[in-house]
This record gives structure tokens, sequence and C-alpha cells, in this order.
């Protein structure tokens, strides 16, 4: 096996001194792999989401991200990091007064892409979500579903290493998650590493992927 | 840097987002600076006035009659020497009888019976014309008194004296009024960036999380704090003007400077207000927005 994308060596993590959210985690995620983790709420799975994009410093232990080993890494070069990498929040985090399109064009603006390239990329993805007729409207007037399009849209445009997808099904109809499930798996098989997050068992049972069972911050299975 | 042509139009949004706050911020600001930008009028006129008269300035000493030439040589070799003396020129008893006689030519009566040797000899001083030897003259006058063969200082005592307190005094509110810009300046410009901050954090927290750079998240905020700052004091400026011309115009000067004509700040102190201003709005929201650049 090649080098993995991604590489967990016996990370910690505790926001306060006593309470350990994760305890360590050994964890190896090649390059395309698409990787479910599973686990009830308050597992830990948001926070093993953050440490990989590194929204949060693991408080002991190594994380190394396509060859990079995020503790060395300082400060003002983990902006370029995040740009390699698409996340898919809980909450969407979307700019409540931009619209789809600018939502989803910010992620390129901030790399500094030109503005013809980011019309061009930004239409094609909306395109490929369904969303290009709501590309002039504001999220608030988006169903849920929508919303979470947006946010996967965003995620995607600059075509990222690795996809970390964070409960990208939770508030949504059986119907509506099933449709971003087959996007994602067609995201995956495009090349894109996915790591998919979720605390929802139907949507494992039946899966032939991988999946890391989390449980009080360790891995279980 | 190419992520420059997002951060011009996102300043504009920003804001938009609350112009009314920008405004107040504004025109706070131009207030301010109104008031440091008229007390720095007022001391540079008066200072340009105490230099006028400095350049007037003669102190004139008289000189023991009974000193011979040779000692008169030295005596004015080592006033020459003293410092803020631009000038000397000794004056014998018969060319200063001479003066008077000239001076009161339609009076000669006034001289009558005085002889042409009653004045004694004088050596005239001119000072070199600066403020700074404004504040000389007191001690240059001690210096003088304290030579021996010099029997009598004179000099305009007064007005000198008075003169340089008031430039003195002036430059003091000049200073004092510049702290009170400097504090006024950082309180209210860090205030709006903070309220900028809080209605935007959703979407500066956001940026962080797409991979945005502290330099993108910033850079809008110190462009706003600079547009801040070159709208407030360019304002003031032009009040500033505008006032100037008015009492230039339609308010007459009492005596002693009817004959001087003011004028108005120039060029490059302005733009040095100017700059000044943007500078420190641009450094105070630099530093306001420190707190929220953690990654
Ligand atoms: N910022 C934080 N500060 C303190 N505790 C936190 C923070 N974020 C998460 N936690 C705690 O860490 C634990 C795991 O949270 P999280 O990673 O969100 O779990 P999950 O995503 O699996 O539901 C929970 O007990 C939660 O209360
Ligand atoms: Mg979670």
């Amino acid at each position: 096996m090649d080098a993995p994308l991604i590489e967990l060596k016996h990370v910690y993590k505790s926001y306060e001194q006593d309470l350990t959210v994760l305890e360590d985690i050994n964890l190896r995620i090649g390059k395309g792999e698409f990787v479910f983790v599973n686990g009830p709420s308050g597992a830990g799975k948001t926070t093993l989401l953050k440490v990989i994009l590194c929204l949060e410093r693991s408080t002991k232990g190594e994380v190394w991200v396509d060859g990079i080993n995020l503790r060395r890494l300082s400060n003002y070069k983990i902006p370029y990091l995040r740009r390699r990498m698409g996340m898919v929040f809980q909450d969407f985090k979307l700019i409540e007064n931009l619209t789809v399109f600018e939502n989803v064009a910010l992620a390129m603006e901030v790399c500094g892409v030109k503005k013809s390239v980011i019309e061009q990329k930004v239409d094609q993805v909306l395109k490929s979500l369904g969303l290009e007729i709501k590309k002039r409207i504001y999220p608030r007037r988006l169903s849920g579903g929508e919303q979470q399009r947006v946010a996967i849209a965003r995620s995607v445009v600059n075509d990222p290493l690795v996809l970390l997808a964070d409960e990208p099904t939770g508030n949504l109809d059986a119907g509506r998650a099933a449709d971003i499930m087959s996007l994602f798996n067609e995201i995956s098989a495009r090349g894109t590493t996915v790591i998919f997050a979720t605390h929802n068992q139907e949507l494992i049972r039946s899966t032939a992927k991988r999946v890391i069972v989390l449980d009080q911050g360790r891995i279980v299975n | 840097m190419s992520v420059i042509p997002y951060i011009i139009p996102r300043t504009f949004s920003n804001m938009r987002g609350n112009w009314l706050s920008h405004l107040m911020t504004a025109l706070t600001i131009a207030f301010v600076v109104l008031i440091f930008g008229l007390s720095t009028l007022i001391y540079f006129n008066l200072h340009r006035l105490a230099e006028n008269y400095s350049r007037e300035i003669r102190i004139v000493t008289y000189i023991d009659p009974a000193l011979l030439p040779e000692d008169i040589e030295g005596l004015k070799a080592k006033v020459l020497k003293l410092r803020g003396v631009a000038n000397i020129r000794y004056i014998t008893r018969q060319e200063g009888y001479q003066r008077l006689v000239q001076q009161f030519q339609d009076e000669k009566d006034i001289l009558a019976g005085l002889g042409e040797d009653f004045l004694p000899p004088t050596l005239e001083i001119e000072v070199t014309g600066t403020m700074y030897n404004l504040g000389r003259i007191r001690p240059l006058v001690s210096e003088l008194t304290s030579l021996p063969g010099i029997t009598d200082v004179y000099y305009g005592k007064e007005w000198v004296e008075r003169l340089r307190q008031a430039a003195d005094f002036t430059r003091l509110i000049t200073f004092a009024i510049g702290g009170l810009l400097l504090l006024t300046t950082i309180f209210v410009v860090s205030n709006t960036i903070k309220l900028t901050i809080y209605l935007r954090r959703n979407e500066l927290e956001t940026m962080r999380l797409v991979g945005a750079t502290n330099f993108f998240i910033r850079g809008p905020f110190v462009l706003e704090g600079m547009l801040q700052g070159l709208v407030g004091s360019g304002l003031a400026m032009l009040a500033l003007f505008a006032l100037f011309e008015f009492l230039n115009t339609q308010v007459s000067f009492p005596g002693f400077i009817r004959f001087f004509s003011p004028i108005f700040l120039p060029i490059p102190v302005v733009t040095g207000i100017i700059a000044g201003s943007i500078i420190l709005c641009a450094v105070v929201s630099a530093f306001s927005m420190r707190q929220f650049l953690r990654v």
C-alpha cells in the first residue's frame, strides 16, 4: 500500500483538562478511499474531522495529511492546507447574505482564482448538483436538502484531495438522504477520498465500505 | 496578490451592512481632526508671526566709552561667538549721533545742547530668526551682560517673552489635542470595526473554514479603516479651509498683526495630517481584528 493520505498516530484530544474527547486514535486512510465514521452522538466524530482539517489541534499524537505533519504546520500555512480539503458542516455554514452562487464562489475567491475561471467552475458544479436554477437565491429560501447540496457544492468546487462530511444526511428524510448518499458515491467514484461521519446506523448497515466505529472517543471495531 | 480583486468589493459590502455607524465614525474623526487642524493652524501662524518678529529683533548693548580699540575688537569677537548671534554692528559715538540727527531732522531743537559724544558707543546685535532663538534671547542677554566692557543691554523684552509663551502654549495645546485625537480615533474606529466583526461573525468564521488567509479576512477591515480615515480627515481639512477663508475675509485682525497675513496650512502639512489619519485608522483596524484571527 502507498503512503496513506491521512494518518493518525496515537491521537488524543481534550477540550478541557480532565475530559478526553478522542483517545488513542490510530487510523490510516488511503487515497480514493470511502470511509464511514459511525458512532453515537457525542462519540467524537465531529472532533475527529476537525482535527484532520486543523480546526482543532490534537492534544497528543501525530496527524499526517498528504505527507504533512500537522503538528509541525505553522499557523499561517493552515489556510493552504484547508483549501486542499473540502468539508461539509453539520450546520452547513452558508453565509446568509450571499447567494448560492456567491457562497460556492467564496471557496475559490479565498484562493485568488480568476473571476472567469470561478464563474465557469461554479456554474459547472451547481449544474451537476441540480442547483443552477437556484444560483441567484439566498440560502434561507432553500429547503434543507438544497442547502445541504450547496454546502456540498462549496466543498468540492476546489477539487479537494479529501472530502470531510459531517452528518450530511442528518436533517433529511430517507429519500433525500439516499440522493445525498449517491452524490457522495459519485464524488468518490471520481477519485476523491471521502470521510463520512454519521450517527445513522441504517445508512451503514448494508454498505460494503469501510466503517470506523467511535464510542466515547475510542475506535471500537 | 490575486485575492485583492475580491477584498475591495467585500470592503464596500461590509460597510453597506452598517453604513450608519460608519458615517458616525467618519464624522467623529472629521470633528476631532478639525480641532486638531485648527490648533495646528494657529500654532503654525503664531510661529510665522514670531519668526517675522524675531527677524527684526535687535539687541543693543552700550559699551564702556573707556574701552581701547583693541579691547573693542576682542569684545566683538567674543559676542560673535555667542549662540544665536547672526550679525553685529559696531556704532561709534559719532555715528550714533548722526543717526539721531537724521531721525529728528524736523525737530533739531531736541538735540540742541547735546554734544556729539553724549551717546555711548553701541554694539547692535542681530539674532538668527528662528523660534529656538526666541527662547535663547534671555540667556543670550545675560551672557552679554556678564561680558566685561558692556555696560547695558536693551531689547524688546516683554513682547518677545509674550510671543514665545503664546507659541509654547499653542504647541502644548496642539499636542494635547493630538493625544485626544489618538484616543478618540482608537476608541471610535475599533468599536465600529468590532461591530462589523460582530455582525459578520458567521461569515468570517466560514471564510476561515474554507481556507481564507488572515490577509484575506483582515484586508477588508483595514481598507475600511483607511477609508474612514481618508473621508474623516478629508472632510476636516475642507471644513478647516472654509473656516480659515471665512475668518480671513470677514474678520479684521487687531493692531499688532494687522500687517501679518495668516496663511493656510501648507500642502505637505495637510497631506501629512490626512496620511497620518489614514495610517492611524488602518493600524487600529488591524489591531481590533487581532483577537479574531486565531486559526
Ligand atoms: N469546543 C468544545 N469544547 C468543549 N467540549 C467539546 C467541544 N466540542 C465538542 N466537545 C465535546 O466533545 C465530545 C464529542 O463531541 P463531538 O466531536 O461533537 O461528537 P459527535 O460529533 O460524535 O457527536 C462531546 O462530549 C462534546 O460535548
Ligand atoms: Mg457531530
